[in-house]
């Protein structure tokens, strides 16, 4: 038995439940806090149980679950660093804390940067969808879906706002969709933040949930 | 952060007696290797292309989904940790995690252990005694590590003598 221990809104919890849809793995879905006895240390959510292993980066799961094929390997590896170290802490401390430093000009450059990418592309590979497109959409989705957040930085970014959509509407994601809710704009941010107990440098922190 | 990456995957070659090739940073900060004439992209496909080329076992599928998770770690939180309090919360995680386990991923040395040994060098180097009887499991690991020269390379022994003589309530 696989098991997703998550707390609720969490963006990258969808990156562990699309994942588990197009490897066509059953994985059960538990609700908890992070201080719950049953989530392994550190403690960060979500986190994937299996066959007395655990797994607590979101990517590393997602990865497990649906690996890549051997062609797609090197592209698959590059985007999925890409989105853990700049995408990803970027947004969420853009989005999810009142710390703003220069994290909105390293988003502008992430999001131009995927546009170039998927330039008459359906998905980032070129070819199938492939677990980067997974993890890279999972934590854009809260942004995507607030038109007043995402209006001002998707502007004629037109390759990426496509790719959205499309992929929203493909059956692994929206099965995803129905049985997790994530609302728009910042709160899942917020959330992230904490579950993934990101290091936020300085005296600035985060504004909680 | 930059510094500290290339830095680690040259300490990583040289531990497992791979030529390190030439190691730089691109225009998303991601390093990039190029060594006989293919050119990999990422800090976590670059160990993996050193394994490859290594006797290190990378196990099967599910510790290579654990190394893989630790490796993001080592870059998202270890590298990154400046400052009391993230060097702090990465020490206590570690702990956590090392109080059930004498290795990170699998009973022996992995490249896990490994790449968070380079990459915490100067913040154990540095800690108090104090901080290295709080952070005991961590402690017991990093000792444990270093005894092999071959891993250690050109780093000093740090000392954990008394570490083991005082008890400490927590």
């Amino acid at each position: 038995m696989v098991v997703v221990y998550s707390n609720e809104n969490n963006p990258f919890t969808l990156k562990l439940l699309i994942a588990a849809n197009y490897a066509k793995k059953e994985v059960q879905l538990k609700i908890v806090n992070s201080k719950d006895p049953a989530v392994p240390e550190p403690k960060h959510l979500p986190c994937l149980v299996f066959e007395s292993r655990s797994l607590f980066i979101a990517n590393a799961s997602a990865y497990y679950l649906f690996p890549p094929s051997i062609e797609d390997e090197n592209t698959v590896n590059e985007w999925l660093e890409w989105e853990a170290t700049v995408l990803a802490p970027s947004i969420a401390v853009n989005f999810g804390t009142s710390t703003k430093s220069q994290s909105k000009a390293v988003l502008t450059n992430c999001f131009r940067t995927l546009n170039d990418a998927l330039s008459s592309k359906q998905s980032i590979s070129g070819k199938s969808i492939t677990v980067c497109d997974v993890v890279i959409w999972s934590t854009l989705y809260p942004f995507y879906k607030d038109n007043n957040i995402s209006g001002a930085y998707l502007v004629e970014l037109n390759n990426l706002n496509h790719w959205l959509k499309h992929l929203e509407n493909l059956p692994e994601f929206q099965e995803a969709l129905n049985q997790y809710k994530i609302t728009p704009g910042n709160a899942p941010y917020q959330i992230l933040v904490n579950s993934a107990k990101y290091l936020i440098s300085g005296d600035s922190g985060s504004i909680g949930n | 952060m930059t510094i500290n990456t290339i830095g680690c995957l040259t300490q990583v070659a040289n531990f497992l007696k791979v030529h390190p090739g030439k190691i730089n940073l691109n225009s998303n900060s991601l390093p990039v290797r190029v060594a006989n004439n293919s050119t990999t992209t990422g800090f976590i496909a670059i160990i993996f292309d050193l394994l490859n080329h290594s006797n290190l076992s990378l196990g099967n599928l599910q510790d290579k989904a654990e190394i893989r998770q630790w490796l993001e770690y080592a870059l998202v939180y270890a590298i990154n940790c400046e400052g009391s309090s993230g060097i702090q919360q990465v020490l206590k995680e570690l702990n956590a995690v090392l109080s059930t386990r004498t290795y990170l991923v699998t009973s022996n040395v992995s490249i896990a252990d490994v790449v968070l040994f380079y990459i915490l060098y100067h913040i154990i180097a540095n800690l108090s005694y104090l901080d290295k009887e709080r952070y005991i499991h961590v402690s017991r690991w990093y000792d444990n590590l270093q005894q092999d020269a071959n891993l250690r390379q050109k780093n000093k022994i740090i000392d954990f003598n008394t570490n083991y003589l005082i008890c400490v309530k927590h």
